[in-house]
C-alpha cells in the first residue's frame, strides 16, 4: 500500500518536472509575472514598515511634561510615581529635578541664557516627563493626571499626540487594505498567467478525465507547477528587492540610512519567508482558479 | 450494458439535440451508430461517459442510472469505458509508448503493471517497434492505432468509438475495424459511430440510424439476428 502510494507520488513529481519542461516559456511568463507583483508587494509592504516605523518613532520622541507644584516634596513624588506606575497609559516616566530642566534650559539658549543666571532663584518647577503606551490617548491621560498629586500642570499638545496616534491607526488601516488590494492583483495577475499554462494543456487535461482520472490527480500536478514556477518568482522578487534596496541606502549615506533603520540584507531576509509564502499561496490558488475554468 | 430510456438533450443554445431515445445494447455487442452530420451521435456517446447529461430520461451503464452519480464517482465509470477519437487526441510532447502507458497511470495502475500492459497491447496492435517515436512522428493510421491501444489498455468493457476510420483511407479503415472486430471477440462491448456506410455495410452488424437527434430505424443487418431486434 506504502509503495502504490509513493509511487504515485514519484509520478505526480515526474508530471510535474515533465510539464515544467514542456512548457518552459509559459513557466518564464509565470515566474517573471509573480516575481514582478510579489516585488511591488514585497517594495511596499517594506515602505509601510519603515514609514510606521518613523512614525512611531516620531511619536515615542513626543512625551507628555507633568510639572509639579512648588509644595511638591519626596512623599508628594512618591505618591506620583505610584500613580504613574500604576497607569495603564504610562510607558515610562522619568524625574527631571529643577536644577536639572535649569541646565538644560541654559545649554539650549547657549549665549542668550545669561538672562537666566543672573536670577537668584530658579523659576523652574521639578518635572515629569512621562512616556504614553501606542494604545493611550493623549488627551484622556492628561485628564486624568491633572488631578494626580502634586501636579500642577501639565504641558499642551495632547490633542497633537492623539491626532498624530489616529494618523497611524489610519496609515495602518489604510495600509493593510492597500496590500490586500495589491495581493488580489498579485493573485490576478499571477491566475492568469497560469491559465495560459493550463489553456495549453486542455487536450490533456480532458484525456486524463476521460480516462477516468480523479480531479485532484490531474489537479495536483498543474498546482504544484503553479506553487513552484511562483515560488522561483518569489526568490527573485526578494533578489531584485534586495539589489534596488541597497542601491537605495548606499545613495541616502550612511547617516541616514542609520535614522532611518536601513537595513538591506536583515529587511530582505526578514520579508523572505513572508513573499514565499504569499507565492506559494499565490500560485496554488491561481492554478486552481484557472483548473476551475478550464473544468467548467 | 447501454441503456438510454426516453432520452433527450437540449443544449443551453437552445439545440435539440437528441429526442427520445430509446435503445438497448446488450453486453457483447457489436453496434454502429449511424446518422448524418449533427444526427446526435456525438451527443449520445457523450452522454454514455456522462461528459453530458440528459435533459430528460435515464441512462444506464452497467446497471448504473449515472446521471444520479455522484461527481466523485465519474472517473470510476470513465475507466471502464475507453474511447476513440476521430481526431485521435494523443499528448504530442509525449512518446506512442508514454501516451498509452499515461492512461493506466494516471488511474494509479503501478509502474511495473502499467509496463507490462502497454507492451502487450502495443504488440497487439502493431505498435511494439514504434513505442518510443514521438507521435508526430506517425501516419494517420498509426496514429489511430496508438488511440486505440490506450483506450484498450485498461481493459475496458465497453469501447466506444467517434468516426474512428474518418481520417482513414478505405484500406486502414479496414484494418482498423478488423481490429474492433476482434476486441468484440474478446466480449468488449463496441458502439461505432460513422458515416461510413460502406464500411457499416461490409461488417453487417447491428445498426442504429439517428436522423435529426430520434432513432429513425434499428436494425440488425445480420439477418439470422434480426428477430431479435423486431420491435414490431
Amino acid at each position: 500500500m506504502i509503495f502504490a502510494q509513493l509511487d504515485e507520488l514519484f509520478f505526480q513529481v515526474r508530471e510535474t518536472v515533465s510539464g515544467l519542461r514542456h512548457a518552459r516559456a509559459l513557466v518564464i511568463a509565470t515566474v517573471a509575472s509573480t516575481a514582478t507583483s510579489l516585488f511591488v508587494l514585497g517594495a511596499f509592504i517594506l515602505l509601510f514598515e519603515k514609514a510606521t516605523f518613523l512614525i512611531d518613532q516620531l511619536r515615542g520622541q513626543y512625551k507628555l511634561v507633568l510639572y509639579l507644584n512648588s509644595e511638591s516634596d519626596e512623599t508628594g513624588r512618591y505618591e506620583l510615581e505610584t500613580r504613574l506606575g500604576a497607569d495603564r497609559d504610562v510607558q515610562n516616566y522619568v524625574f527631571i529635578s529643577r536644577s536639572d530642566a535649569l541646565e538644560s534650559l541654559l545649554s539650549d539658549l547657549g549665549e542668550k541664557g545669561w538672562v537666566l543666571k543672573t536670577l537668584e532663584t530658579n523659576p523652574l518647577p521639578d518635572a515629569y516627563e512621562v512616556e504614553l503606551t501606542a494604545q493611550a490617548r493623549a488627551k484622556e491621560f492628561a485628564d486624568r493626571a491633572r488631578h494626580y498629586p502634586s501636579v500642577e500642570r501639565i504641558s499642551a499638545g495632547e490633542e497633537w499626540v492623539d491626532r498624530l496616534q489616529r494618523f497611524v491607526w489610519a496609515c495602518r488601516y489604510v495600509g493593510l487594505v492597500l496590500i490586500v488590494i495589491l495581493g488580489f492583483a498579485s493573485l490576478l495577475s499571477i491566475a492568469n498567467t497560469i491559465w495560459l499554462t493550463v489553456y495549453a494543456r486542455r487536450d490533456e487535461i480532458h484525456i486524463m478525465k476521460q480516462v477516468g482520472a480523479t480531479n485532484w490527480f490531474i489537479r495536483t500536478p498543474l498546482i504544484l507547477e503553479g506553487v513552484l514556477a511562483s515560488l522561483v518568482g518569489a526568490t527573485l522578487a526578494v533578489t531584485v528587492l534586495w539589489i534596488g534596496y541597497s542601491h537605495v541606502a548606499s545613495q541616502l549615506g550612511p547617516q541616514t540610512a542609520d535614522f532611518l533603520s536601513l537595513n538591506p540584507w536583515s529587511d530582505c531576509v526578514r520579508i523572505l519567508p513572508r513573499l514565499l509564502f504569499m507565492g506559494s499561496l499565490l500560485g496554488a490558488v491561481g492554478s486552481l482558479i484557472s483548473l476551475r475554468r478550464i473544468e467548467s | 450494458m447501454i441503456q438510454m430510456f426516453n432520452v433527450e438533450k437540449k443544449y443551453d443554445n437552445g439545440v435539440q439535440a437528441l429526442r427520445g431515445i430509446d435503445i438497448q445494447i446488450p453486453k457483447g455487442e457489436f453496434a454502429f451508430l449511424v446518422g448524418p452530420s449533427g444526427a446526435g451521435k456525438t451527443t449520445l456517446l457523450r452522454m454514455v461517459t456522462r461528459e453530458i447529461e440528459p435533459t430528460a430520461g435515464h441512462v444506464v451503464v452497467d446497471g448504473r442510472n449515472i446521471e444520479r452519480l455522484p461527481l466523485s464517482k465519474i472517473p470510476y465509470l470513465r475507466r471502464g469505458i475507453g474511447v476513440v477519437f476521430q481526431d485521435y487526441r494523443l499528448i504530442r510532447s509525449r512518446s506512442v509508448y508514454d501516451n498509452v502507458a499515461f492512461a493506466l497511470r494516471v488511474i494509479g495502475t503501478p509502474r511495473d503493471e502499467a509496463h507490462e500492459k502497454t507492451a502487450r497491447i502495443l504488440d497487439l496492435l502493431g505498435l511494439k517497434h514504434k513505442s518510443n517515436l514521438c507521435v508526430d512522428e506517425l501516419s494517420g493510421g498509426e496514429k489511430q492505432r496508438v488511440c486505440i491501444a490506450r483506450a484498450l489498455v485498461n481493459d475496458p468493457a465497453i469501447l466506444l468509438t467517434d468516426e474512428p476510420t474518418g481520417n482513414l483511407d478505405p484500406e486502414l479503415a479496414l484494418d482498423v475495424m478488423q481490429i474492433f472486430v476482434e476486441v468484440n471477440n474478446r466480449g468488449t462491448t463496441l458502439l461505432v459511430a460513422t458515416h461510413n456506410m460502406p464500411l457499416v455495410e461490409r461488417f453487417g452488424r447491428r445498426v442504429i440510424r439517428i436522423v435529426g437527434g430520434r432513432v429513425v430505424s434499428d436494425d440488425d443487418i445480420r439477418p439470422q439476428l434480426r428477430p431479435l431486434y423486431d420491435t414490431a
